[in-house]
C-alpha cells in the first residue's frame, strides 16, 4: 500500500498544482492507477484501517469529487479545503480517531435525494446506501433524506461541509443532550450518523467475514452518541466480483421504544428494496460500468424509498396504539357478524395476517381491533386501522390492516403482492356487496406459499391465491359464544388464556412431532393426509383447530409446518 | 369463484403497474428469501449449543482480548474460537467516540447476525477511563452470543436494559476511581508548582537563566496540564450525578469483599482482593510523567472499577440464567397459573434487579469467574512481546489458586455440581486436575453421546420385541395389565435393560417406517418400558411433588426424579380410571391411594405422576400425606389433598374409614386399579380421552394436559367475568349462560374460588 501510495504521490508531485489535483475525479484516478500498476491494484482486498491510512496520506487528493460540469460546486470545494488546510495544523494525532468515517464526498447534494416525507410523525430519518471498496474502504452511495422545509433550504451544503470536518463534530459531540441542540447540530449528527452508518455496515469483516453471499447480514445499531438507531442489511449485487452493499434505516434515538416493535417489520421491507435495489444496480452497472460509485438518481428508486416511509408514517398515525386505545373500538356488534367465526379461524390460521375490507370505518376498526385480540404486542404495533380521510393501499408485511372501499368497490389489491406478503392472507370482506358465503377467504396454506418461487407457472392463474374459507374450528366457536355472553371490556383476558391453550397445544404438537418423527414421503393429495389425520386424533381436534395449531407451532419454531404438511425440509 | 376474483385482476394490475416498471415485476415477486427452517424432527434443538457470554477488551497493547467468559470454559474450547469471535465484534470501533477533547461517551449496542458461522451476538460496547492508558479511555464490550438468532431478536430489549444496568455501575465505579486518580495528579501539579515556585525565589542569585528556561517550559506545561485535568475531573464529576442506586450497589459490594468475619474468605476472594488492592501496581504508577509512559503495562480491569465488575459478574451469571434457557422449553410440573392477571406490564417493569453480594459469593459459578477474570485480566494487560512474563504470571496466579485448599475444593464442587453435565470434552482449563477431567469427561458423554445412545435403545427395543410382542399385539388391553401385574419375566427383563444403559431406555423411531402414527404400536411399547415398572426400582428417593422443571421439548430427556414423570404410564394403566380422577382432583376432593404396606413406592410414584394437575390451595404448594398407616379420620381430609394410605392385609378400604368419610373423598386401589367415587361426564375433560394412548412421552402428555387447564383456565375466566359483571344473577345461572353443565359445572366453580 505504501507503494500506491507513493505512486499516487508521485502523480500529483508531478507537475500539477492543487486545483487541478482537486479536480481529479474517481474515474481519473482509477485510470492513473491502472496506468501505473494495474495488477496491483486490482487485488487489492483493503482493510478499513489501510483504507484510511491512504485516505490520510492522500487527503486533499480523494476528498474532492466533484461532478465534472458543476463549476459553483468546485468553487465550494475549493473555498473549502482552504480551510480545511488551516485546520490541518490544528490537526493532530488527536483527530486521528477520525479517520474510522469514511470521507463523505463533499458534494453532498449529489447524492442525497430530501424526497421522504417529513413529517414530525415519520419514523423514518433517513434511509442510506453504502457500498464497500475495494479501494476507498466504505463509500456512502445515496442517502434518501426527508423533503427540507423551505427555510432550511437555505442550509448551504456548503455549511454542511463545514460540520463534516472533524472539529465541528467534536464540538458538536459535546453537547450532552442531542435532543437539545439546534437543527444546525442535528444535521452535523445525522451526518456523522450517515457516516457511522456507512462505516460500521460495510467493513472489512463483511468482506472477509464468514458470511456468504446467500447469507444477508443484519444489523441493529443503537447509539445514543449520534441520537441514532439503525436496521441495516447487507446484501450483494448478482455480479461476478462485486462487493458487498448495504441498505439501512435511520431512526431517531427518542423513537427507540416506538421502533422497537417494528424491527421484523422493517428488515422485510429492507429485504424487498434490497432485492430490487440488487437488481437495480446491476442494470445501471451495465450502462455505467461495473464499479461505478455513484448512481443516477431514479425516481423509481426514490419511489421504493417513499413507499417504505409512508409505510411506517401509516402505522404512527392509525397504528392500533395502545391497549386502552383498542378497548375502546370494541364493540358487541362485531360478535353479532355471521362471518366472525370463520374470520377468527382463518386469522388464526394466517398466523394473524389479515386485511378486514368494507364500506364504513367504524366498521373495520371494530373489527380490527377484535381481531388484534388474538396477536402479540409486537403484530399489534405492526397493524393499522382505517380513517376515513385517509386511503391506504394494502401494504406488505403488516399484520391487521383495514382497507376502506371507495363507492366504485375497488380493492387495490394483487395477488402477487398477496404472495409477496410473508405470510398467507386472510381476507374478510365486510360490504354488504358480497355474499356471506364467500366474505372470508384466506390464502395458500404457509408449505405452499412459501414455495411459491417454484411453480411460477401455476401461479399465474390468480384465481388459485384465495380460496373461499368455509372452516369454523370449533375451540374457536365455543369462545366466541362465551365472550357474546361477555361485556367488551372484559374480552381480552379471556381470548389471552384461549392463546396459551393455543400455545400449549403447539408445543405438544411440536413434541410430538419430535418424538414420534414423520414420514418422510410426502403425501399424495394435503386433503386426506395420514400424518394430519393422526395428530388432529390425537390432539383430539378438528382440521381447521389443528391447523391454526400448527400456524402457532410455526412461529415458534419455524419450519414446523412445512415439516408437517410435507414431512421433510428442503 | 371466478366472479369474485374479476376485479381484483382488474384493479390489482393497475396499481402494480403504476409504481413499478414491469421489469422489476417479476424479479421482485420471487426472489423473495423463504425463511431458513430451524426445525427438522432428527436436528438437534438449537440449544444443544449453549448461549454464553464474552467479556472483552480491546487492549492497546494486545487488540482484542477476551478477559473472560460466562460460563468460563467456553474460553477454552477449541470448537467455539472466542478469539476470532471477538476480533469480528471488537475489530471495528462502535462507540461513536469523536476523539479530541475528553467527553464521556454513552454505550452503544448492537445486534449482528452471522458474526460467526451460527452464531448471532448482542453486543454492548461501553469505556472505562484510565489515567494510564491511551486517550484516558479502555474500550470494552461484553456480547452475549446465541446460536438462535430468533430468540435473539426476542429478548434484545431486555437483554439492553439488563447490560445497560450492568455496564452502569461498572462505570460509576470507574469514574469514582478516575475522579481520585485525578484528583491525586492536580494536587501533585499544584505541589510541583509551588515547589517551583520556592525554587525559583531561593535561587534566584544562582544559574537564573538555567532555571529560567527550564521553568519557562515546565510551568507552561504543567498549567496546561492542569488545566487538562480540570476539564475533565468536571466531566467526570458531572457523570457522578444522579446515579444513587449504582453508587448503592457499589458500596454494598465493597463491604461484602471486605468484611472479615471470622471464617477467612474463599481464596477466590482473596486473590481478587490482592489484584485490585492498588499497592501490587503501584511500580507501574509514575505520576509525575504519565505522558510518556515506559512501561506497557496496563491496569487489569478489575482495578479500575472493582467493585462494578464484582458485581457485574454476578448479574452476568444472573443473565444467562434467565435467557439461556431454550424457547421450546416451557415449565411444566406443576398446576399452571390458569387465570388471566391484568398487572402484568407493572409486574414487568421492575426498577432494579439488585443482586445480593453475600448470597453471590457463595455460589461456586461465582467464584469460578472470579478466578478466571483475575487470570485473565493479568493476561490482557501484558505485552505481547513479554510472554515469559505473561506465562509466569499465569502459572503463579493459577499455583495459587491451587495451592490453598480452598481454592480447588470450590472447584471441585462446581464441576460436580449437576448443572456441570454439558462440559464439552475438548475442555482444556490448565488447572484442571485429571480426576476432575476424567468426571467431565463422563459427564459429557452422558450428554452428548446421544447418537451412541439411539444404537443402544435401537437394540434394546428389539429385545422387548422379542419378548412382548406376542403378548401386546390385539388386544393390548387385557395383555397390558398382565405384563405389568403378573408377568415376573417381564420385569425382570425391564429391571437388566435398566441396567445395561444408564440412562434407561430411550425410545427411538427416528429409523421406523411405520412412525405414521396411526398404528402407534412403538408408543405402547414406549409406555412400557421407557419408564420403570410402578413398584420396581432403585433405592427410592423423595419424589418431588409438583415442584415445577423446565426442559427443551426438542430433547429426548427422560424426566426421572421430575413430577410429572410416569403420567403417561398412570394414563396406561389406570385408563379406565384417569379421566375420573382427574375431575376428583380438579373439583378439590382429597384423593386417597390405597395399597398394602408392599406398594408404597407404587404409591408415591403415582402421587408424583399426578402432582402437575393438582391445584395448590395457596402458595405453600400441595398438602400431600405421602403414606399413612392406620386409619382415616375427617381431619385428614379436611388438611390433605392427597393421602397415601397402607391397607393391612386381611383389611380393607372399608375397615380404615367411616362411610361418611368415604364419600367425600376419591379412593384408588393402585394395584387392583378400582376407584370409588364420583364419576365424570362432560365436555372440559372430553380430550382426555382414548387418544391418550397416543402421546409419545410424559414431556408430550403433560403439555397437553397443560392446555386442557388452560382451555378451562378461558372457560374460568368468562365464568368470572359473568359473575362480576352481573352481580343479581346467581353463579349457576352464569354456568348456564356458558354451557356449562354437571360436572363441568363443578370444576369450574371449584377452580373459581381458589386464587390461583
Amino acid at each position: 500500500m505504501v507503494y500506491l501510495a507513493e505512486h499516487l504521490m508521485s502523480t500529483m508531485d508531478g507537475g500539477k498544482h492543487l486545483d487541478s489535483c482537486m479536480e481529479v475525479s474517481e474515474e481519473t484516478q482509477s485510470q492513473l492507477k491502472e496506468d501505473f500498476s494495474p495488477p496491483m491494484i486490482r487485488s487489492v482486498a483493503m482493510s478499513a484501517n489501510i483504507a484510511s491510512t491512504v485516505q490520510e496520506e492522500v487527503k486533499h487528493l480523494i476528498k474532492v469529487n466533484p461532478p465534472p460540469d458543476e463549476s459553483v460546486v468546485q468553487y465550494k470545494v475549493r473555498k473549502m479545503s482552504s480551510e480545511f488546510s488551516e485546520d490541518n495544523s490544528d490537526l493532530s494525532d488527536s483527530y486521528s480517531d477520525d479517520h474510522d468515517y469514511p470521507s463523505i464526498d463533499m458534494n453532498l447534494s449529489s447524492i442525497c435525494s430530501h424526497v421522504l416525507p417529513n413529517d414530525d410523525d415519520s419514523t423514518a430519518c433517513a434511509m442510506v446506501l453504502s457500498r464497500w471498496d475495494d479501494i476507498m474502504g466504505p463509500r456512502t452511495i445515496r442517502v434518501w433524506l426527508p423533503e427540507t422545509v423551505s427555510d432550511d433550504e437555505n442550509y448551504s451544503e456548503n455549511e454542511l461541509c463545514k460540520f463534516t470536518t472533524p472539529r465541528s463534530v467534536k464540538a458538536a459531540c459535546q453537547f450532552s443532550c442531542p435532543h437539545q441542540m439546534s437543527s444546525k447540530y442535528n444535521k452535523v449528527l445525522l451526518m456523522k450518523a450517515i457516516k457511522y452508518v456507512t462505516s460500521h455496515t460495510v467493513n472489512y469483516t463483511c468482506v472477509t467475514g464468514s458470511s456468504t453471499p446467500e447469507q444477508n447480514n443484519s444489523a441493529l445499531f443503537i447509539v445514543p452518541d449520534l441520537d441514532m438507531v439503525a436496521q441495516s442489511l447487507m446484501f450483494h449485487v448478482p455480479l461476478s466480483g462485486s462487493s458487498p452493499y448495504s441498505l439501512a434505516l435511520l431512526v431517531k434515538y427518542s423513537k427507540y421504544s416506538r421502533f422497537l416493535p417494528l424491527r421484523n417489520l422493517c428488515q422485510h421491507w429492507l429485504e424487498r428494496l434490497s432485492t430490487r435495489m440488487a437488481e437495480f444496480l446491476l442494470s445501471v452497472s451495465k450502462v455505467h460500468g461495473i464499479d461505478g460509485i455513484e448512481i443516477p438518481p431514479s425516481t423509481m428508486v426514490d419511489t421504493w424509498m417513499i413507499e417504505m416511509s409512508h409505510m411506517l408514517m401509516s402505522l404512527e398515525v392509525n397504528g392500533l396504539g395502545d391497549h386502552r386505545a383498542l378497548q375502546s373500538y370494541l364493540s358487541p356488534t362485531t360478535l353479532g357478524n355471521p362471518l366472525i367465526e370463520r374470520a377468527v379461524t382463518s386469522h388464526l390460521q394466517t398466523s394473524g395476517c389479515t386485511i378486514v375490507m368494507g364500506n364504513i370505518s367504524s366498521e373495520i376498526n371494530s373489527m380490527i381491533s377484535f381481531l388484534a385480540l388474538f396477536l402479540d404486542e409486537e403484530a399489534q404495533s405492526c397493524s393499522r386501522l382505517v380513517s376515513s380521510g385517509q386511503k391506504y393501499t394494502f401494504q406488505i408485511g403488516l399484520f391487521l390492516q383495514g382497507l376502506l372501499l371507495d363507492e366504485f368497490g375497488c380493492r387495490d389489491l394483487s395477488s402477487e403482492e398477496l404472495l409477496d406478503n410473508p405470510l398467507p392472507v386472510t381476507w374478510v370482506d365486510l360490504s354488504k356487496s358480497t355474499g356471506v358465503a364467500t366474505a372470508v377467504r384466506r390464502g395458500l396454506p404457509l408449505h405452499q406459499h412459501q414455495r411459491k418461487t417454484d411453480h411460477p407457472d401455476s401461479l399465474l392463474s390468480l384465481r388459485n391465491v384465495m380460496n373461499v374459507s368455509k372452516d369454523e374450528s370449533s375451540i374457536v366457536r365455543g369462545l366466541i359464544h362465551d365472550l357474546k355472553r361477555l361485556p367488551p371490556n372484559t374480552w381480552s383476558g379471556v381470548v389471552a388464556l384461549f392463546i396459551q391453550q393455543l400455545r400449549k397445544l403447539a408445543l405438544t404438537l411440536l413434541s410430538i412431532v419430535h418424538w414420534n418423527g414423520v414420514p418422510s414421503d410426502q403425501p399424495k393429495s394435503y386433503v386426506d393426509n395420514p400424518t394430519v389425520r393422526h395428530l388432529c386424533a390425537t390432539l383430539n381436534i378438528d382440521e381447521p383447530t389443528f391447523l391454526i395449531v400448527l400456524a402457532q407451532a410455526e412461529k415458534i419454531r419455524p419450519g414446523a409446518y412445512q415439516l408437517v404438511m410435507e414431512g421433510l425440509i428442503q | 369463484m371466478a366472479v369474485t376474483y374479476a376485479d381484483l385482476v382488474a384493479f390489482g394490475f393497475a396499481y402494480v403497474e403504476d409504481n413499478v416498471s414491469a421489469n422489476f415485476k417479476k424479479q421482485r415477486l420471487f426472489n423473495k428469501n423463504i425463511p431458513t427452517p430451524l426445525l427438522s424432527s432428527e436436528d438437534m434443538c438449537l440449544c444443544e449449543e449453549e448461549d454464553f457470554i464474552i467479556f472483552a477488551e480491546f487492549s492497546e497493547v494486545k487488540g482484542p482480548v477476551a478477559l473472560f467468559t460466562v460460563p468460563s470454559y467456553v474460553q477454552y474450547d477449541e470448537k467455539i474460537d472466542v478469539n476470532s469471535f471477538i476480533m469480528r465484534i471488537m475489530s471495528v470501533d462502535y462507540q461513536a467516540n469523536p476523539g479530541g477533547q475528553f467527553c464521556i461517551c454513552q454505550d452503544t449496542q448492537t445486534l449482528q447476525t452471522h458474526v460467526s458461522h451460527t452464531r448471532h451476538a448482542y453486543v454492548h460496547y461501553f469505556t472505562l477511563y484510565d489515567l494510564h492508558a491511551r486517550g484516558f479511555v479502555r474500550p470494552l464490550c461484553v456480547a452475549y452470543v446465541s446460536s438462535n438468532n430468533q430468540k435473539l431478536s426476542k429478548i434484545f430489549p431486555q437483554l439492553r436494559d439488563q447490560f445497560l444496568q450492568l455496564t452502569e455501575t461498572i462505570k460509576v465505579n470507574n469514574r469514582q476511581h478516575f475522579r481520585n486518580e485525578i484528583l491525586t495528579v492536580l494536587s501533585n501539579i499544584k505541589n510541583m508548582q509551588a515547589s517551583y515556585n520556592d525554587t525559583t525565589q531561593e535561587k534566584s542569585g544562582d544559574n537564573l537563566a538555567d532555571i529560567t528556561s527550564n521553568l519557562s517550559i515546565q510551568q507552561g506545561h504543567s498549567t496546561q496540564q492542569f488545566e487538562e485535568f480540570s476539564f475533565m475531573l468536571n466531566a467526570v464529576e458531572a457523570s457522578l450525578v444522579n446515579v444513587d442506586y449504582s453508587l448503592s450497589a457499589v458500596d454494598h459490594w465493597h463491604n461484602a469483599f471486605t468484611f472479615s468475619n471470622e471464617s477467612p474468605a474463599p481464596k477466590e476472594i482473596q486473590d481478587y482482593l490482592t489484584l485490585i488492592s492498588s499497592t501490587s501496581y503501584r511500580r507501574q504508577v509514575n505520576l509525575h510523567d504519565n505522558i510518556c509512559m515506559l512501561e506497557k503495562q496496563l491496569r487489569p480491569i478489575p482495578v479500575l472499577s472493582p467493585w462494578g465488575i464484582a458485581s457485574a459478574l454476578s448479574l452476568l451469571l444472573k443473565i444467562l440464567h434467565l435467557f439461556g434457557s431454550c424457547e421450546l422449553s416451557a415449565s411444566l410440573g406443576h398446576f399452571p397459573s390458569i387465570s388471566f392477571s391484568q398487572s402484568d406490564p407493572a409486574s414487568k417493569k421492575e426498577t432494579h434487579n439488585s443482586t445480593n453480594a453475600w448470597e453471590a459469593i457463595e455460589i461456586p459459578e461465582y467464584l469460578q469467574l472470579l478466578k478466571a477474570i483475575s487470570i485473565g485480566s493479568v493476561d490482557a494487560s501484558m505485552p505481547s512481546y513479554d510472554d515469559q512474563e505473561c506465562d509466569q504470571v499465569e502459572r503463579s496466579s493459577s499455583k495459587e489458586a491451587t495451592s490453598g485448599n480452598e481454592g480447588s475444593s470450590s472447584y471441585h464442587s462446581f464441576s460436580d455440581s449437576p448443572s456441570d453435565a454439558v462440559l464439552p470434552p475438548s475442555q482444556k482449563n490448565s488447572s484442571l486436575t485429571s480426576s476432575i477431567q476424567a468426571s467431565s469427561d463422563l459427564s459429557s458423554d452422558n450428554a452428548l453421546g446421544s447418537n451412541q445412545k439411539r444404537v443402544v435403545s435401537h437394540e434394546s427395543v428389539h429385545t422387548i420385541t422379542n419378548i412382548s410382542v406376542s403378548s401386546s399385539q390385539p388386544e393390548c388391553r387385557e395383555d397390558f395389565h398382565s405384563i405389568l401385574d403378573s408377568s415376573s419375566q417381564n420385569c425382570i427383563s425391564a429391571d437388566t435393560l435398566n441396567h445395561s444403559s444408564e440412562n434407561g431406555v430411550q425410545y427411538s423411531s427416528s429409523d421406523s417406517s411405520s412412525s405414521n402414527g396411526s398404528e402407534s404400536f412403538h408408543d405402547i411399547l414406549e409406555a412400557l418400558h421407557s419408564d420403570d415398572n410402578w413398584s420396581i426400582g432403585s433405592t427410592e428417593e423423595t419424589l418431588p411433588l409438583g415442584v415445577a422443571w423446565n426442559h427443551c421439548l426438542w430433547t429426548r430427556h427422560k424426566l426421572t426424579a421430575k413430577s410429572g414423570h410416569r403420567l403417561l404410564k398412570f394414563f396406561w394403566t389406570y385408563r379406565s380410571a384417569a379421566q375420573h380422577v382427574i375431575y376428583s382432583i380438579l373439583t378439590g376432593r382429597t384423593l386417597v391411594l390405597t395399597g398394602d404396606s408392599s406398594s408404597e413406592r407404587r404409591v408415591q410414584r403415582v402421587m408424583s405422576a399426578l402432582s402437575p394437575l393438582i391445584p395448590p390451595l395457596d402458595e405453600n404448594g400441595l398438602r400431600v400425606l405421602r403414606w399413612h398407616q392406620g386409619i382415616l379420620v375427617s381431619a385428614h381430609i379436611a388438611s390433605y389433598q392427597l393421602i397415601g394410605m397402607c391397607i393391612p392385609e386381611r383389611l380393607s378400604i372399608h375397615d380404615m374409614i367411616s362411610p361418611r368419610d368415604k364419600n367425600s373423598v376419591t379412593i384408588l386401589d393402585v394395584n387392583s386399579e378400582q376407584l370409588l367415587g364420583p364419576a365424570y361426564h362432560g365436555r372440559l375433560l372430553a380430550a382426555i380421552g382414548n387418544n391418550v394412548r397416543d402421546f409419545p412421552s410424559d414431556h408430550s402428555l403433560l403439555l397437553f394436559m397443560e392446555s386442557v387447564l388452560k382451555g378451562i383456565g378461558s372457560k374460568l375466566q368468562s365464568y368470572k367475568a359473568l359473575v362480576a359483571a352481573c352481580h343479581n344473577e346467581l353463579p349457576s345461572h352464569a354456568c348456564r349462560q356458558l354451557e356449562l353443565h354437571g360436572c363441568d359445572a363443578d370444576i369450574i366453580r371449584y377452580l373459581s374460588k381458589l386464587t390461583l
